[in-house]
């Protein structure tokens, strides 16, 4: 299939003057299946949208592409982009393949065998035939080092350099890509690892080495190791694709340097991508959550659920105030995350924070099928790009959400993508009726809704994962939907909820790179300190502080931010000694007296009575100290969308049969054209919105408005 | 069939229901059992009694909350059953399992009507007995192990039996945090109420009800094509644990028939001993829970667990035995057992097995550590559950270090940087045991080896088994390693301690070394691939003397690969397997 690229551009409701003189900022994310570029000019307002097919065997290039295609509907050139950031599948992808040439790990000596035995999930209890997670290095490239220290920092056994000589004599041989070491307590004393480094660095000049202590010095030694080698991992490649992408920026002469979205929904510079690449982990999707955020702040919605829905999953986050939720236990490699409550699934654990969404195998592609006790099923099992819903004529035989929505008439036959691409609803409905329809005893249309009823129940489970599961309700919240198959559920998984109020933002689409513009360049950094608090001074709390604060400040002035734009938030991890669970208080930033580091423990004191309703007698010791370092950063603004006659009459394109389950079968029903919608236009459902990249289905008893920002909102 | 979307919809909203009660527990409780296990588990019941939703992840306890319900109901029959009742149970001679894990279960009344039942279960933190946390392993009567609580109202008509929360509190070395517990399974149960109400609510008591009978036979139906597949017959089983931690003479052996014919199934445990003076003995929910577990092996998976899965199973269980012990027996160490019973039909089902499940030899079991002391005038204590490897199985070798069957993930391999940094211990080395697999076509998973030098005084306890019998392999596979625990190991002062002791007093200084059971291999190791061999070797598995006696295969020391020519001639003149390291049964 070949794409037009220029067709999703929007056409610009209002005409700006030449772009001369216009800041541009830059977005490119990079899925599984598309590349998105938009290219927004701040002053008129405008949006510049590009869609390629992804370039899997160079990624860069597909991306490249893309830009080009923005640049050249934009009045503007590369000269005035003052900002460019970056999302990519490029981490995941290279974990879930696992491909790359294996890195060498050092251990402290007695403890070579971690990854295989800490770390066992069973994805289901009866399952005999169960794995551990694949160990991420080779026995043959890992490496016990004579040296110990203990939980207080202390060296109880000197490190036997002749030893790690001899490692490196090895080493050399194999030439390993990448090097990871992780010693016992290196998050208390580096000093170990760090002359590790430096013996190694005088043998294998060029190899790249991750330490336990500087990619994420929290202390349980198995999540750590995880993390460094995975970080040695990806850290060549990663490297190698930012320098490259960076430079191809340049050529084409644009100023600004590239950042790369991470998944905690901070930017990061691309110096420090290429030193801590796991951060880039999940960086599409939480792009999506912090653009729901940003701008359903600027719509005057503090509460919201963001919900995207693609071709093979669908993924779901919630934002109360304003802020993403974070947290620290996401798995990669594994099946799609569902949750981190859910028990037993695959893959490795990530103790670094990322943005907390649910992720469910329900998308345009995912299969409906009847299992042995004649229960319908969709998905996980997801029919892709190829050989795809059978609509879509590539050979697939397998019946599918987008099949049913076709049957169902909420697609158009010659609309989807904007009618780059035909569908065939015949060859839907034969697969609807010979895998579902016929062994349930249903008519095609009763097989179709079943269908499109059980994905959204599934979608469902997403979403409430994400609330009722975190003990909140949702009702308090808006539903702002994206992604390409998002618009035509949406209205369904909100009646599941009883919410009233969804949605539909300009460029649905390409939702998730108009986020990426909204990002600030924001750093994470732990350390675990293990320490009472009346042992705790205040000098040994400064310095921890400002080790940690000192390079993400550094990588920010180095990006040109002036100290006004610079913020830091610290916070602890305390707990009464020998409590099971930790919880964290914000603390006090810049220089610590003794009253600042009394207030530590009341903080503590106060959260531990606000959530638990206690306070107690014993000692308050904390675990971490946390900093995030922030740079504020310019972010695009949605501008006022025109207002027209008001008559949505005018936006009609015309009708065809769609099937509610209200009016018992088809009927039919208006469908309007989105390019012509203005805002203070209403019209009422059943009724099917279409746009390029999207369809928005209206069901019954709910009413539409475009509101001024040239929303779709959705009422009930 | 039901509207099949309405069915999807109120399955999902009964097992969310069930997950967030776990949830709600886990997050207010007190005990560390609870906070840092997850040893708690919920469900959901209809009006009479039968299971319908249950967490995905933990099976143990479930089958206790099902059998306390029905004692229950004798006690106080259902139309004598008010709203705002709450009832609290921990004998094990009345569906519980023992002092220390306390079900808690409340009625969901429904527009003035008992519709469901909600229930929770925790590892609380003490309720008294001769040893604090309530897990000894010298107990030998029922009432050593703590207050014993007959199924009792906690809350009539939603006020609280004041004096019950006063005896419980009474009874306990730390009454704050036991009553905290109890309160917390409260928490959970009413959470889950919440939740079928809204469900009633939104589609209908009537509707949900009928749902819900479809949900059941839904699970029953699978269950039975599940076991209509397998050939119909009866397969025998059995498998002997070490001790009781008392009598050390006797003979401790489970048996099992399993029966399969036409979609049904009887399990039948006649000629199992009788019951231990010591605790290994297993209350009647507990062996429930570990032929339930077994037998779910077989099936897909995915089948929802409810009572459906419960109509095509029968039992058989002579009672004065380890497997339905008669009052007063103790009941804290009924862990042994289960797996033993789960062992033991494995076994017997190792020949039907299908195929893409798959059968497994017997495994490394968890093996319980507790070290404590006081460290200037503070007391603390370290619980350390470990695993063994898992047995081979018909199509791959054994998980290392993974052994928990019916307990599921969570337990075992806790992270040394932890225990160093909360107790006086410092790891010497932590690593997977060489050669602890049991050899076999598929080899089983190794123990592993630890070694904990102790930096003040203090006293160590232990509860395991499959030291003095290890883990056997099946269809020629062989036995793996026993586990063990050895004091000062290869010194002048090395001491062996047994499978269940307590109270060992160890001074500062003095090192333990912990060996957990290496699983049972699965099929003759001759039979195994010599590369497989060769990748065991280089990966520290197997040593290389092993791999030449255990498996016939010889490899070349210069270039590391195996001697093709020699490995089958050396095959060729032993086609007898030798007996030497066979197993039991």
């Amino acid at each position: 299939m070949t794409l037009d690229a220029t067709f999703l551009e929007q056409p610009s409701p209002q005409p700006s003057p030449r772009g001369i003189g216009s800041v541009y900022s830059l977005g490119i994310d990079i899925g599984g299946t598309f590349t998105d570029v938009i290219l927004a000019d701040h002053a008129a307002g405008r949006f510049f949208t590009a869609k390629r097919l992804t370039t899997p065997a160079d990624l860069a290039l597909g991306s490249l592409q893309a830009l080009e295609d923005a640049l050249r509907r934009a009045d503007g050139g590369p000269g005035q982009i003052a900002r460019v950031v970056h999302a990519t599948t490029l981490a995941t992808n290279l974990l879930l393949e696992g491909k790359q040439p294996p890195v060498a790990f050092l251990t402290t000596a007695g403890f070579k065998d971690i990854f295989r035995i800490q770390g066992v999930r069973r994805p289901s209890l009866y399952d005999l035939l169960f794995e551990r997670p694949r160990p991420p290095v080779d026995e043959a490239l890992t490496f016990e080092v004579p040296e110990r220290i203990n939980r207080s920092g202390v060296v109880v056994r000197p490190l036997d350099e002749t030893a790690v000589r001899q490692i490196a004599a090895r080493l050399a041989d194999h030439r390993p890509a990448a090097i990871a070491i992780c010693f016992l307590h290196a998050y208390r004393n580096p000093e170990h690892e760090r002359r590790v480094a430096a013996i190694l660095a005088e043998r294998l000049p060029d190899a790249y080495v991750a330490l336990s202590s500087e990619i994420w010095p929290e202390y349980r030694e198995y999540e750590r190791a995880v993390a460094t080698v995975l970080s040695a991992y990806l850290g060549p490649v990663i490297r190698g694709y930012v320098q490259r992408l960076a430079s191809e920026l340049r050529e084409r002469g644009i100023p600004a340097s590239l950042q790369v979205m991470q998944s905690n929904g901070g930017a990061m510079s691309a110096a420090t991508t290429a030193a801590r690449p796991l951060f880039s982990i999940e960086s599409g999707p939480a792009a999506g959550v912090l653009a729901a955020a940003h701008f359903g702040a600027d719509w005057g919605y503090r509460n919201v659920i963001a919900f995207d829905m693609g071709g093979t999953t669908a993924k779901a986050a919630v934002v109360p105030d304003g802020r993403p939720l974070i947290r620290h236990d996401f798995r990669v490699g594994g099946e799609a995350s569902a949750g981190g409550s859910q028990a037993g699934r695959g893959g490795l654990p990530v103790h670094m924070p990322v943005i907390d969404l649910a992720e469910v195998g329900a998308g345009g592609g995912s299969v409906a099928w009847v299992d042995s006790g004649g229960a319908l099923q969709v998905g996980p099992q997801s029919a892709g790009a190829q050989p795809g819903p059978a609509c879509y004529g590539f050979g697939g035989a397998e019946p599918t959400v987008t099949d049913a929505n076709l049957v169902l008439g909420y697609l158009s036959p010659h609309y989807f993508l904007g009618g780059a691409m035909k569908l065939d609803p015949e060859r839907s409905e034969r697969a609807i009726a010979e895998k579902v329809a016929a062994p349930l005893g249903l008519s095609v249309s009763e097989g179709a809704a079943a269908i499109h009823e059980i994905a959204n129940a599934n979608m469902t489970s997403a979403i409430q994962l994400v609330t009722v599961e975190r003990g909140i309700d949702p009702r308090e919240f808006v539903l702002v939907a994206f992604g390409g198959a998002g618009p035509a559920h949406i209205a369904r998984l909100a009646e599941a909820f009883d919410l009233r109020t969804v949605v539909i933002p300009r460029f649905p689409g390409l939702f998730a790179t108009l986020g990426l513009l909204a990002s600030d360049l924001s750093y994470d950094r732990v350390r675990t300190v293990l320490t009472e608090h009346d042992d705790l001074g205040a000098a040994e709390a400064n310095r921890l502080f400002e080790e940690m604060e000192a390079g993400p400040l550094a990588d920010l002035r180095r990006e040109g931010f002036a100290e006004g734009e610079i913020s830091v938030h610290r916070s602890v991890d305390a707990r009464y000694r020998h409590q099971g669970y930790e919880l964290n208080v914000p603390v006090a930033t810049g220089h610590l007296g003794e009253g600042e580091l009394a207030a530590f423990r009341e903080g503590f004191l106060r959260v531990h009575q606000q959530q638990y309703g206690t306070t107690r007698e014993e000692p308050v010791e904390y675990v971490n100290f946390r900093v995030r370092v922030s740079g504020r950063a310019t972010k695009v603004t949605l501008p006022d969308y025109p207002t027209g006659s008001g008559d949505a009459q005018a936006a009609l394109k015309g009708t065809r049969p769609a099937l509610f389950r209200e009016a018992g079968g088809h009927r039919p029903t208006p469908v309007y054209d989105r390019a012509r919608l203005e805002a203070g236009m209403t019209f009422s459902g059943p009724a099917i919105v279409e746009e390029t990249e999207s369809t928005t289905v209206v069901p019954p008893d709910w009413a539409v408005t475009v509101d001024r920002f040239g929303n779709l909102l959705l009422k009930r | 069939m039901t509207d099949p979307v309405l069915f999807q919809i109120i399955r999902n909203r009964f097992t969310t229901a069930a997950e967030e009660m776990g949830l709600a527990i886990t997050r207010s409780a007190y005990s560390t059992y609870i906070k840092e296990e997850g040893d708690t588990s919920a469900g959901i019941f209809t009006a009479t009694g039968e299971l319908v939703a249950q967490p995905a992840s933990r099976l143990i306890h479930l089958s206790s909350l099902r059998l306390t319900l029905r004692e229950l109901l004798k006690d106080f029959p259902p139309e004598t059953i008010e709203e705002g009742d709450v009832f609290l149970c921990n004998d094990p001679y009345r569906g519980a399992i023992h002092s220390n894990d306390v079900n808690l279960i409340r009625p969901v009344f429904y527009e003035g009507v008992l519709r469901y039942w909600t229930g929770t279960l925790a590892h609380v933190a003490d309720l008294g007995g001769t040893s604090a946390g309530g897990l000894p392993a010298t107990a030998t009567e029922l009432w050593h192990e703590g207050l014993v609580i007959p199924p009792l109202k906690l809350y009539e008509r939603g006020r609280e039996v004041d004096s019950v929360f006063k005896l419980i509190g009474a009874n306990s070395r730390m009454p704050v945090k036991v009553l905290g517990d109890i309160r917390a399974l409260l928490a959970g149960a009413n959470v889950g109420a919440e939740r079928i109400c809204a469900t009633l609510d939104k589609y209908g008591a009537d509707v949900v009800e009928e749902t819900v009978r479809a949900l059941l036979d839904y699970s029953e139906r699978r269950t039975r094509q599940g076991f209509a597949e397998l050939p119909d017959g009866t397969y025998r089983g059995e498998y002997l644990l070490d001790d009781d931690g008392n009598d050390f003479e006797r003979r401790y052996l489970v048996k099992a028939a399993v029966t399969v014919k036409g979609g049904e199934v009887l399990v039948d445990l006649t000629g199992t001993d009788p019951q231990a003076r010591g605790p290994i003995n297993a209350a009647r929910s507990q062996t429930l829970c570990g032929i339930m577990y077994s037998l779910r092996c077989l099936l897909d998976p995915n089948i929802p667990m409810n009572e459906g899965c419960w109509r095509p199973l029968q039992v058989i269980l002579p009672e004065g035995t380890l497997v339905n012990p008669r009052m007063p027996a103790p009941c804290n160490a009924r862990i042994i057992t289960v797996m033993a019973v789960i062992e033991a039909i494995m076994r017997a089902v190792a020949p039907i097995m299908p195929p893409a499940r798959g059968a497994i030899a017997a495994s490394g079991i968890v093996q319980v550590l507790t070290v404590d002391g006081q460290d200037s005038g503070r007391y603390w204590i370290h619980l350390e559950p470990e695993l063994g490897g898992t047995g081979g199985r018909s199509l791959k070798d054994g998980v290392d270090s993974a052994g928990a069957h019916v307990l599921g993930s969570g337990i075992g391999g806790l992270p040394v940087e932890a225990c160093e940094v909360h107790n006086p211990l410092l790891y010497e080395s932590y690593s997977l045991w060489t050669d602890s697999g049991g050899a076999g076509k598929f080899r089983g998973g190794l123990g592993v080896r630890k070694e904990i030098r102790m930096l003040e005084d203090c006293l160590i306890n232990v509860r395991a088994d499959r030291i003095k019998y290890p883990p056997p392999g099946v269809l020629g596979g062989d036995a793996g390693k026993g586990g063990g625990y050895v004091l000062n190991e290869g010194t002048a002062a090395e001491r062996r301690l047994p499978s269940k002791t307590t109270r060992v007093p160890v001074r500062a200084g003095e090192v333990l070394t912990v060996f957990t059971a290496g699983g049972g291999g699965f099929g003759p190791p001759l039979a195994r691939d010599p590369e497989l061999v060769r990748r065991d070797v280089q990966a520290g598995r197997v040593s290389a003397e092993s791999a030449h006696r255990d498996y016939g295969v010889i490899l070349d020391p210069d270039k590391f690969a195996v001697d093709g020519l020699a490995t089958e001639r050396e095959r060729a003149a032993r086609s007898i397997p030798s007996p030497s390291r066979r197993g039991q049964g």
